[in-house]
């Protein structure tokens, strides 16, 4: 029993890196433009697709097909931020909020379309089997994934704390009218963090794309986990994103554990539901501005 | 420590504290405002004065002290409470209800009162004649001038029947005709049986209008008596420094 | 949004005689349409009615009062599944499995609003508190395997005004006709009440309407609890229709986005607005859904370029241009 829960934990360890990577997307735009993203899970759904046609067309190693996915959804997300966000960013909060999910309908459906709602998974022969630890089993894609996302995430956060450009979207998430004023270009800064945002959900999609099923609507739980993760974490917080992650990623693959069916679910939700009503500034106390 | 005298008073504060985090915003602030008096409440920036209004209309709830209306406790009442007993309060920055007509925006208020939506109606229709507003009732909010945004929340917190209004710098961004209309709107009021708390940074009309004014620095009341006096008072003008000028 | 009484009277002096002519034309075709009608358009008809009540029941909390609920699957959920599982396992009349769905619901939405509102929910926060309650709801009905679980429920057959089912699609017709009559006639009579202004005035802004003596908390929950009625009604009518759920079908994010989208085409805070845009998205959808049903998705991807394009370009819905056109047009 206890190798069991183990397992379940070190399990939902590597996932919850991955939750971690689309909710640090899902905050910095929140951070930055204050909009809640449907489209995220769509996005990512998308760099599967990309991961999966990339092996299967041209043969190449899912993983190398990495920094293609990033710069096409990144430059997917910016204009997505440029053409239809920036026009409506003064209107009320929820029409951004259904901009995104207009978006996500049109993602999907594309994709529906294009593709069919056909499961699809790639096999892969270096990638099966597993890596001991101790008593327990490290899969290897989750392992890669895990190692990918952490990377991205470490890096975003890098770049975030010591370059100009971070630093500027971090003084735009913290005062928009601030950074303006002491020269911010707002409107470019919107469109690199719905890029990045967008490059973020797209890599996450790609490097889990070896061990999961690609189909047109996977992005749906990877969005409600990633909402979960984000409100968890505190809205527009990154280190709580992070944090956030790697928790649910453990509580969900521990609930799998304990809990028959997809009653996992339910456990994250009433988390989700009770951060929300008793600490709505996440757990880790980030303040923000509503 | 109750006298007979404040025991009377429409509006009696006592001991007001209001900390934020270390900062201690509003510190042993008392204050009384009797039935037919205008009384300013001044001070230089960041002294503390909304911070006061949000204490005594219900929006923030002091940490120490007690707010009484006509001997009634006003604190752990919430803000919709207070101004069914008789206190409204306006805000600094002017917050129409955008999107709704001028009428209906008073409305708001008038149902306060009101049982009926003919008298809700007729309320407000009233208050927006008063403020001069009678021939806007059918424009949404958004559309008004600022001078006329500004007698739109008057007509509003009027269609509530106050006894007590607070008003948070209604005279901001008026010019000098604008104020000295919305000045003669506020004597008019007190015609009306209305008591004014103002917090106003256009002195002028401070000095004009008022009959006592309350002086907030660094969070604590420095001095309370009638403009002419406040104005010759030493701790006053160290106060306000390069602002003493304004209060001659 | 929310246009006051005054400018529509002083607009409608002059024409009120033709205005009133419309409407009795209007109203006769409503009401002779079944005669008339092929089967598929009555269905069509039926669906566009049904789609204009249920945008109309979220209007209420998310138009009018502002509350932008995103989990109005769970109301719709609530009142879907009582009136099912109460008949089809207890054999109790839909007649009172409506209420019981609905007085739920009621019970819920006052529930979640009351979490919602005491902690200072707003915006988005309130969107995905309301979302997650709709998708609790659905994993638990999934997983619960007396409610049904993931197969659902199936109504037995027996057609009788007792048992609400009707073998000709002509009294749903009117049933769904009569509800929308009524959901809008409820609508124009709040905005001409003080509930009804004060959930105006807390849209617009919570803290000038509770200076002003609104009680914005008890007026958002009378909201999310009127709206929450309404919404378990469009279930009982889903279920009648259909004779089946599931979990997806009532507690899914779709029906939730089906009672928003008719608002945000047409106009939300306005008794037409979710009218208008159930008029069109409805009869669009069936007409894609019939000629490119053979094309996966296609409809939902132009459900979603609609979507998109009325938030750009028609921020206040179809009925916002045309009082702005109509406003520009007088001198």
């Amino acid at each position: 029993m206890l190798l069991l829960l183990g397992q379940a934990a070190v399990t939902g360890l590597l996932t919850g890196a991955v939750y971690a990577l689309v909710a640090v997307g899902l905050t910095l735009i929140f951070g930055v433009m204050r909009v809640v993203n449907f489209a995220h899970g769509a996005l990512l759904m998308l760099g599967m697709y990309a991961a999966y046609w990339f092996h299967v067309l041209l043969g190449v190693n899912p993983y190398l097909s990495l920094p293609v996915t990033f710069i096409l959804l990144f430059a997917l997300g910016a204009v997505i931020q440029r053409g239809l966000l920036q026009p409506i960013l003064a209107a009320p909060q929820h029409n951004q909020l259904l901009l995104t999910l207009g978006v996500m309908l049109i993602i999907e459906n594309l994709a529906l379309f294009l593709w069919s709602p056909d499961f699809r998974t790639l096999r892969i022969g270096w990638l099966e089997g597993a890596i001991p630890l101790g008593a327990l089993l490290l899969n290897k894609p989750r392992l890669i994934a895990f190692a990918g996302a952490l990377v991205l995430t470490a890096a975003l956060y890098l770049f975030l704390t010591f370059t100009e450009l971070g630093r500027a979207i971090r003084a735009t998430a913290q005062d928009r009218t601030g950074a303006s004023l002491v020269g911010v270009n707002v409107t470019r800064i919107n469109t690199l963090t719905f890029g990045l945002g967008a490059a973020c959900a797209g890599v996450a999609g790609a490097l889990i794309t070896p061990y999961l099923y690609t189909a047109p609507q996977v992005g749906h739980v990877f969005l409600l986990y990633g909402f979960v993760v984000v409100v968890l974490g505190g809205l527009g917080s990154f280190t709580g994103a992070l944090a956030g992650g790697l928790l649910i990623g453990i509580g969900e693959s521990l609930g799998a554990a304990l809990l028959p069916g997809s009653l996992k679910e339910l456990v994250v939700y009433l988390i989700f539901i009770l951060v929300l009503l008793f600490r709505p500034t996440g757990l880790f106390g980030v303040p923000h501005r509503g | 420590m109750v006298g007979g005298e404040e025991a009377m008073s429409l509006l009696a504060a006592r001991g007001l504290v209001k900390r934020f985090g270390g900062l201690v915003a509003v510190n042993r602030v008392s204050l009384h405002v009797e039935a037919g008096e205008i009384v300013g409440l001044i001070g230089p920036n960041g002294a503390g004065k909304t911070t006061v209004f949000n204490l005594l209309s219900g929006f923030l709830r002091p940490d120490e002290g007690s707010v009484r209306l006509d001997g009634r406790e006003l604190v752990g009442r919430r803000p919709f409470e207070i101004c069914r007993l008789g206190l409204v309060r306006t805000f600094q920055i002017v917050r129409p209800f955008a999107d709704l007509p001028v009428l209906r925006n008073v409305m708001v208020g008038a149902w306060a009162r009101a049982a009926a939506a003919g008298t809700a109606r007729a309320i407000a229709e009233e208050c927006l004649a008063f403020v001069g507003l009678s021939d806007k009732g059918a424009v949404p909010a958004r559309d008004l001038t600022i001078s006329e945004q500004r007698r739109l929340e008057v007509a509003r917190a009027l269609a509530t029947r106050p006894r007590l209004l607070l008003l948070d710098e209604v005279m901001a961004g008026l010019n000098p005709h604008e104020v000295e209309v919305m000045s003669d709107l506020l004597r008019q009021l007190v015609g009306r049986g209305i008591t004014l708390l103002l917090i106003e940074h256009v002195m002028r009309a401070v000095m004009r209008t008022c009959h006592r004014v309350l002086v907030l620095h660094h969070g604590e009341k420095i001095a309370d008596g009638p403009p002419a006096q406040v104005a010759r008072d030493r701790q006053v003008i160290d106060a306000y420094l390069g602002e003493a000028a304004l209060l001659a | 949004m929310g246009e006051a009484p005054a400018p529509v009277r002083a607009l409608s002096a002059a024409p009120k005689i033709p205005l009133a002519l419309g409407g009795l034309v209007l109203a006769a075709l409503v009401l002779g349409a079944p005669l008339v009608a092929t089967p598929y358009l009555l269905r069509i008809l039926i669906m566009t009615f049904y789609g204009a009540y249920l945008a109309q029941s979220w209007n209420l909390v998310g138009g009018y009062a502002g509350q932008f609920s995103f989990g109005h699957a769970t109301f719709f959920g609530l009142g879907a599944y009582a009136t099912a599982l109460l008949f089809a396992k207890g054999g109790i009349t839909p007649w009172l499995g409506m209420l019981v769905g609905a007085i739920l619901a009621t019970g819920a939405g006052v529930f979640i609003g009351f979490l919602s509102f005491r902690y200072g929910l707003r915006g988005p926060y309130f969107a995905l508190v309301t979302l997650a309650f709709a998708e609790v709801c659905r994993i638990a009905v999934t997983n619960w395997r007396a409610l049904g679980g993931a197969m659902g429920v199936l109504i037995p057959l027996r057609q009788s005004l007792g048992t609400l089912q009707f073998s000709e699609p002509a009294a749903y017709y009117y049933i769904i006709v009569a509800m929308t009559a009524g959901i809008s006639m409820l609508a124009l009579v709040l905005e001409r009440s003080r509930l009804g202004i004060s959930m105006e005035a807390v849209r617009e802004d919570v803290d000038a309407a509770e200076a002003l003596g609104v009680d914005t908390t008890r007026t958002r929950l009378a909201a999310m609890g009127l709206s929450a009625f309404c919404t378990a009604l469009a279930g009982t009518f889903y279920v009648q229709f259909f004779s089946y759920v599931d979990p997806h079908l009532a507690f899914g994010i779709d029906v939730s986005i089906a009672a928003i989208l008719p608002n945000i085409i047409g106009g939300t805070g306005t008794v037409l607005g979710p009218l208008a845009g159930s008029a069109i998205l409805v009869p669009l959808g069936e007409w894609m859904r019939a000629y490119l049903g053979g094309y996966r998705g296609v409809h939902l991807m132009v459900y979603g370029a609609i979507l998109v394009v009325a938030i750009v370009f028609l921020p206040r819905g179809l009925v916002g241009a045309v009082r702005r056109w109509w406003g520009a047009k007088r001198p």
